[in-house]
């Protein structure tokens, strides 16, 4: 096993952590999800930027930062066969199927592809929509596809970063939809939301609505998650002015104040919506990106109908829990699979319920041993001990675990480090977590058979809107009295039932 | 005193052998043979260096004429004063054999010195040089083997003696100085006797701290350590994660700096820097530190990490409080940079440093291998300035150094047997004694006063022009030259091809071999061509290149050859290309092709010949190498009876020859040969024979959304993807995409080949209202036309596709086609529809004037000829410039336009 040096500096620079701890933490990731890495032939490097399954049995497609889309064959065989389906797109960083196209999302443009006589290769590449422009700056990303049950392309436009040597352009940190070009192959941009950052994952959930993620940086105090409805604001500046124009469904929200909290600036722009997760910067990566709902029923794990987050620095994925309370989305943000070889940039379900994760670090730089690849997370079948969900009550949190727990570990207040605190809105590149306040446990009720904690919450800091709840919970033990294996979640809240 | 001239046994060799650095080029005939040739007596005056003290005129002058010395301005940035006092005491103790005459000669002994230590204050003080104090020098131990390796490989061996130039420089300059003066030859030598090396300035430092390197051993031969302000520094010319890693890290390379900062990177890009040594504080407290870096970096201090600033992240700034003592304190800094900008700095704050700053170079120490010039302070002295300048002309220095005048000797033609003057034994007042026999003497004058002038041969020139700029320690012409049995085997080169993979080329024949801007390219800038001769080919100031050219090119076209020129045919082309690859006589075994390497040994690219070469030359050697060149490994291919290759162009030896020609006309831009394995880089993109590459990129004068095209055919284009047309093309090498591909990217690209063609601005089609309206140069969009992305054809090259209005859409063709220049392209435009828009047209060319070449065909100002077939195409005037323009009013239309470029 290669551990990270990264890691022996977290070990060695942590007294009270043991090594031979956090060694048995990697191990027992293991033990629950393999990773089993995809070998690519030599001359094939997949910086993988966009990833999709099918059709047909093991069969993957991959588009990578480089600009090319490979067909792979019998992927999950020690001999995939790679097909080059194009050469020549700027950095498609998503794809998606949809009527016998595979669609992609250029830096400039969606454009979909279609090989024609069967040989694996496209044979016509499409432009379905370049409604929006490009000054030249390498930041400017363009994500997605995502198809929501109107048929709109949801497509995230970072915002750029340095010099734009063609000049600055419209609808640059904007959600987008386009319209879908069924009719003739053309479709027509809506510019849907705006105040975005560096928004790397954007999906559509199984039951119809949109999610992003952004990155921390000026504007964005950390990486979050956010449901994304026409009109709304995220509270990144530099596009503002966009919305001026006619096609904007985002009014303008004025001047945004910079320095205040997230909640404090929704008082004075009541459309700035706020993260259903945030994301407290280390503790859960730095650089969220794909995200996947687990719809294996089951066939994953225990957690299903939960979101997979992708990290492409700490080359991980992070699980969300999502509940939908006074009709406003929030969740819960757990540690679930590290230490993956390289930065972890796209997820996708492949056959047999594995989750494909595509990688690149390119540029950035990630944990792991690797600069790119495409792997996948299997279930092993044995149930992780893990907190599978937390859930906002009326003074407090429920939280549920995938196996029985000690109950009188779950009842003992002691047990539970409880934090409280949020982000500023500002111009700076990230907030440190602002707004401290003390939160104790009152009382932890557990249910009968072990599988769930009712908290409640007390002290200046409990159930505050916007803010983050974070549980430190080394000392829970399962009934066979084993900790969990990752010990911490990190809930928002945005409403209280 | 009688001057000798015969100095050592080297003297007896030939004369050509001898170097023209190491003395004074007199034929050793001189001295014993009272029979004297007129080219000795010749020499003999050049060497003298007799006009410039005698006036003669003409042609004669210049035939007897000597090279200039070099100049001595500046020569303080040469040498150190002890030094040249020594010198213009006595050239010929310092270095026996030089061609500087004894100009203090005349004066009594005991004054010579003194003479010479007014002349030096007289040379400094028109330097402006002030106090002079002399440093002790760090340096790298490594650099020694360094230096030593390239002194005996690049070519100063071939005419320096490593010990005597070594032990000469040692006293008479520093490693400063001599890295300036080994980069900057021509700044002294205009002559070119020292011609100039290429090389970097790293390589010029390792040569120099080699060549002084006496100054860091002590009396005892060992190595001499001292402190030294500043700290050393490693460099790792790779990435890393962290700065653990880079300290498990092997370095390469390294040097001294007074900065902490990321200056001294050797890239700008993915690198480690490794700072060691100690610093100073002068009070005792607690000091503040900040690191700032982007990526990674680490600061020791009394070997405990203090700050820890690692990890691949924009610029991020660190601070530690640290106690320390008043005095010395070790110190270590690592930082890295993978992809991106880099940064680097340390500030101090603390007692005594009230605000926070960078260390000062004397707060900075570190023990390092030294170099000490054993100079005293020179302080110019204003008596010996005045003294020494009145010295500089009664000496007549001025005859042959800057600033020159003429001292008023006898002019030739006044001169009698009667009064050798300079040329005897004794000096006369204020002049130099050549001391030359009475042979001599008499034989001098015979020739300076000879009537009848007799013009030399042209062969007798170039030997001359050759032997002055010291072609010949190197180079053999027509049997003469070459480096003695010592020198020849400090050439190195590849094994693999003889001695024609390590010695320089032959020069016999070189005026008719090579083309003749080649030659005069050649000499003036140091082109080398076979990488795999260590030896660097020198270059060589103006006008000295041009003559030494000229020469060459002048005996070797005496009489003319007959010209020969090779006709195109795309069957011949399409022979040679055959011919060259690996179903032919396989040329790529051994010769690289446009840089991409052959099979097996790395001789001469082929693709560079034809621009090289002269074809009368190549067909000549082709047929029977052996006698172009006495014993190279080139085989030959074609037999007096017998065809290897009896198919191709009827077996025929001069056509297939030519085949090859025609083929490798097109240069870099041929298309590979059969065989070729290519060198794939990360970043340089290579087409495959098979299919086009395209790769997506950002370009400079273009847009940010473009795809480049390569084709196996070696010719590449641009389309912008944003303003809908065909922006570029360009022969040879695609492009590399290092900007786009590597780190964070985004950086704006440029073609990578040859003959960059610009189309005109603006979509190539366009809605006017009268065909000779200004072209519509609107955002597409708002012309209302829109992108419909590409297909690709059976070849898989892309076939462009735009949208109009009214229904029309048009597909463009792009399709190299090769021709006698090379490859051009053929765009061919298709136009559907239910109707055609009113006033639907295609503008292909514009320009101040348009020559009329044939039916539909013309050449525009700037070169570019274009042939239009499928409709009619016609000049159209429009704001002064001529425009081809093409009407389109019939769906289904297609235009096909031949673009030659």
């Amino acid at each position: 096993m290669v551990i990270l040096p990264t890691l022996i500096l977290l070990i060695l620079s942590s007294p009270v952590l043991e090594p031979t701890f956090n060694e048995a933490v990697l191990n027992d990731e293991s033990k629950y999800y393999e990773v089993v890495d995809i070998p690519t032939p030599e001359g094939v490097l997949l910086e993988v930027g966009g990833l999709v399954a099918g059709p047909g049995e093991g069969v993957v497609y991959v588009s990578t930062r480089r600009g090319d889309i490979w067909k792979i064959e019998n992927t999950y065989s020690e001999t995939p066969k790679f097909t080059l389906f194009s050469d020549g797109l700027q950095e498609p960083l998503g794809l998606q199927w949809h009527n016998d196209w595979l669609y992609t999302v250029q830096r400039g443009e969606l454009s979909r592809l279609r090989d024609e006589d069967g040989d694996g290769r496209a044979d016509v590449v499409e432009t379905v929509c370049d409604d929006w422009s490009l000054s030249g700056n390498y930041h400017e990303y363009a994500f997605g596809p995502r198809i929501d049950k109107e048929g709109n392309f949801w497509i995230t436009l970072n915002k750029p970063f340095g010099a734009e040597p063609f000049g600055r352009q419209h609808w640059r940190g904007w959600a987008i939809k386009v319209e879908d070009p069924d009719q003739d192959g053309f479709g027509r941009m809506i510019p849907a939301a705006g105040g975005l950052r560096s928004p790397a994952g954007v999906e559509v959930a199984p039951w119809g609505d949109v999610f992003y993620t952004d990155n921390q940086g000026e504007w964005c105090g950390t990486n979050k998650l956010c449901h994304i409805e026409e009109g709304d604001y995220f509270g990144h500046v530099w596009g503002v002015e966009s919305a001026k124009l006619p096609i904007s469904r985002m009014k303008h929200p004025g001047e945004t104040p910079d320095g205040k909290t997230y909640v404090e600036v929704r008082e004075q722009i009541p459309f700035l919506k706020l993260p259903a997760v945030w994301f407290p910067y280390d503790k859960m990566g730095k650089s969220a990106a794909g995200m996947v709902w687990d719809t294996t029923e089951g066939g994953f794990g225990p957690f299903a109908n939960q979101l997979l987050v992708t990290d492409q620095h700490h080359a991980s994925v992070m699980r969300v829990d999502l509940e939908k309370v006074n009709g406003v989305w929030q969740g819960a943000a757990m540690r679930f699979r590290e230490n993956l070889d390289c930065g972890a940039l796209r997820a996708c379900w492949g056959d047999n319920d594995v989750l494909l994760v595509g990688q690149t670090n390119r540029g950035w730089g990630s944990r792991g041993k690797k600069s790119e690849g495409l792997a996948y997370l299997r279930w092993t079948g044995e149930t992780p001990p893990e907190i599978r969900t937390c859930r906002v009550i009326s003074d407090g949190y429920r939280l549920s675990f995938t196996v029985p727990m000690d109950r009188s570990t779950l009842e003992n207040p002691e047990n539970y480090d409880v934090d409280n605190y949020t982000y500023k809105l500002h111009s700076p590149y990230g907030s440190p977590e602002v707004d401290h306040k003390e939160v104790r446990v009152a009382s932890a009720v557990a249910s009968e058979d072990g599988f769930s904690v009712e908290l409640k919450l007390e002290g200046p800091g409990a159930m505050r809107i916007g803010y983050v709840t974070e549980f430190i919970v080394p000392n829970l033990r399962t009934a066979e009295g084993q900790p969990l294996l990752h010990p911490e979640v990190y809930a928002t809240l945005n409403e209280r039932p | 005193m009688r001057r000798c001239l015969c100095l050592s046994l080297l003297w007896l060799l030939p004369w050509v052998l001898l170097t023209p650095f190491t003395g004074v080029h007199v034929s050793p005939l001189f001295a014993q043979d009272s029979d004297l040739s007129r080219d000795d007596l010749i020499r003999t005056v050049r060497d003298a260096a007799c006009m410039k003290c005698h006036q003669g005129s003409g042609v004669r002058a210049t035939e007897f004429a000597a090279v200039d010395p070099p100049l001595i301005l500046r020569a303080s940035d040469r040498f150190r004063p002890e030094w040249l006092v020594r010198w213009l005491t006595n050239p010929e103790a310092v270095e026996p054999g030089t061609r500087m005459p004894h100009a203090l000669g005349s004066l009594p002994e005991e004054e010579r010195e003194e003479t010479a230590r007014d002349l030096v204050h007289f040379l400094f003080a028109r330097d402006r040089i002030n106090d002079l104090e002399w440093l002790p020098e760090p340096f790298e131990e490594s650099v020694l083997e360094k230096g030593e390796e390239l002194f005996f490989s690049i070519g100063c061996a071939a005419c320096h003696d490593g010990d005597q130039i070594s032990s000469q420089m040692t006293d008479r300059t520093t490693i400063p100085m001599l890295t300036t003066e080994l980069q900057n030859a021509h700044r002294w030598h205009p002559s070119g006797r020292m011609p100039q090396i290429p090389m970097d300035e790293e390589e010029a430092r390792a040569l120099a701290t080699w060549l002084v390197r006496g100054q860091s051993l002590d009396g005892d031969g060992n190595p001499v350590v001292d402190e030294v302000q500043g700290l050393r520094y490693e460099l790792h010319h790779r990435s890393f994660h962290s700065c653990d890693q880079l300290l498990e890290a092997e370095p390469s390379g390294g040097g001294h700096t007074t900065v902490i900062s990321n200056a001294v990177r050797p890239k700008d890009t993915d690198f480690g820097i490794r700072f060691v040594g100690s610093f100073e504080v002068k009070n005792s407290g607690a000091y503040t530190f900040a690191l700032s870096s982007d990526d990674g970096s680490v600061l020791w201090i009394d070997g405990e990490k203090r700050i820890d600033n690692d990890g691949s992240h924009g610029t991020v700034t660190k601070r530690a409080t640290v106690q320390l003592e008043a005095g010395w304190h070790p110190i270590q800094v690592c930082f890295w940079q993978g992809a991106g900008p880099s940064h680097l700095d340390l500030t101090i704050e603390g007692p005594g440093i009230p605000q926070a700053r960078p260390f000062k170079a004397e707060e900075l120490r570190t023990r390092s291998r030294v170099a000490v010039p054993a100079e005293p302070l020179f302080r110019p002295d204003p008596a010996r300035i005045i003294r020494g300048g009145s010295a500089y002309n009664t000496h007549g220095c001025n005859a042959c150094h800057e600033p020159k005048a003429l001292p008023k000797r006898l002019s030739w033609s006044e001169m009698t047997s009667g009064n050798p003057g300079c040329m005897g034994e004794e000096a006369p007042k204020g002049g130099v004694a050549y001391g030359f026999s009475p042979e001599i003497q008499s034989g001098i004058l015979r020739l300076l006063t000879e009537t009848e002038f007799v013009a030399p041969e042209p062969e007798q020139d170039a030997h001359w022009a050759i032997n002055d700029a010291g072609c010949l320690p190197c180079h053999v012409r027509d049997g003469a030259g070459g480096p003695n049995a010592e020198i020849n085997r400090l050439f190195r080169g590849t094994a693999e091809l003889g001695d024609e993979g390590r010695l320089p080329p032959l020069l016999t024949g070189i005026g008719n071999k090579l083309r003749p801007e080649v030659i005069h390219e050649t000499v003036a800038e140091g082109l080398k061509i076979r990488p795999y001769v260590l030896t660097r080919m020198p270059a060589y100031p103006q006008p000295v290149a041009g003559h030494v050219s000229d020469m060459l090119i002048a005996a070797d076209n005496e009489p003319p050859a007959p010209p020969h020129t090779p006709e195109f045919s795309l069957e011949a082309r399409s022979a040679g290309h055959q011919l060259v690859g690996t179903d032919g006589f396989r040329c790529i075994d051994c010769h690289v092709f446009a840089g991409q390497p052959s099979l097996g040994e790395p001789a001469y690219d082929l693709a560079i010949m034809a621009e090289r070469l002269q074809p009368r030359w190549f067909l000549d050697y082709m047929k029977d190498p052996q006698s172009k060149r006495p014993g190279t490994r080139m085989p030959t291919f074609w037999f007096p009876d017998f065809a290897l290759y009896p198919d191709l162009l009827g077996g025929d030896t001069d056509a297939q020859v030519d085949a090859i020609w025609t083929y490798l006309s097109a240069g870099s831009s041929a298309p590979f040969p059969k065989g070729l394995i290519v060198n794939r880089n990360d970043y340089d993109l290579i087409p495959a024979a098979e299919e086009p590459t395209l790769v997506g990129v950002f370009m400079t004068g273009l847009s940010a959304r473009v795809i480049a095209v390569g084709y196996p055919e070696r010719a590449s284009i641009a389309w912008d993807m944003e303003n809908l047309r065909l922006g570029k093309a360009w022969r040879g090498d695609f492009i590399n995409v290092q900007g786009t591909w590597a780190g964070r990217a985004g950086a704006l690209e440029n073609p990578a080949g040859d003959d960059v063609l610009n189309f005109p601005p603006g979509m190539a089609v366009g809605i006017v209202e009268t065909p000779n309206q200004t072209w519509p140069l609107d955002p597409v969009r708002d012309q209302g036309w829109r992108a419909r992305g590409y297909r690709r054809d059976e070849q898989r090259n892309p076939v462009f596709r735009i949208q109009g209005s009214e229904g029309v859409s048009v597909e463009e063709f792009i399709d190299p086609v090769i021709r006698e220049s090379g490859v051009h392209l053929q765009r061919r435009f298709k136009f559907s529809g239910e109707t055609m828009p009113l006033g639907l047209m295609l503008r292909l060319a514009i320009s101040d004037q348009m020559e009329e070449l044939g039916p539909r065909k013309w050449r525009t100002e700037e070169g570019v000829t274009l042939i239009v077939e499928g409709a009619a195409a016609e000049i159209y005037e429009v704001d002064g410039k001529k425009e081809i323009r093409v009407p389109i009013s019939a769906p289904g239309t297609v235009v096909e336009v031949e673009v030659q470029w």
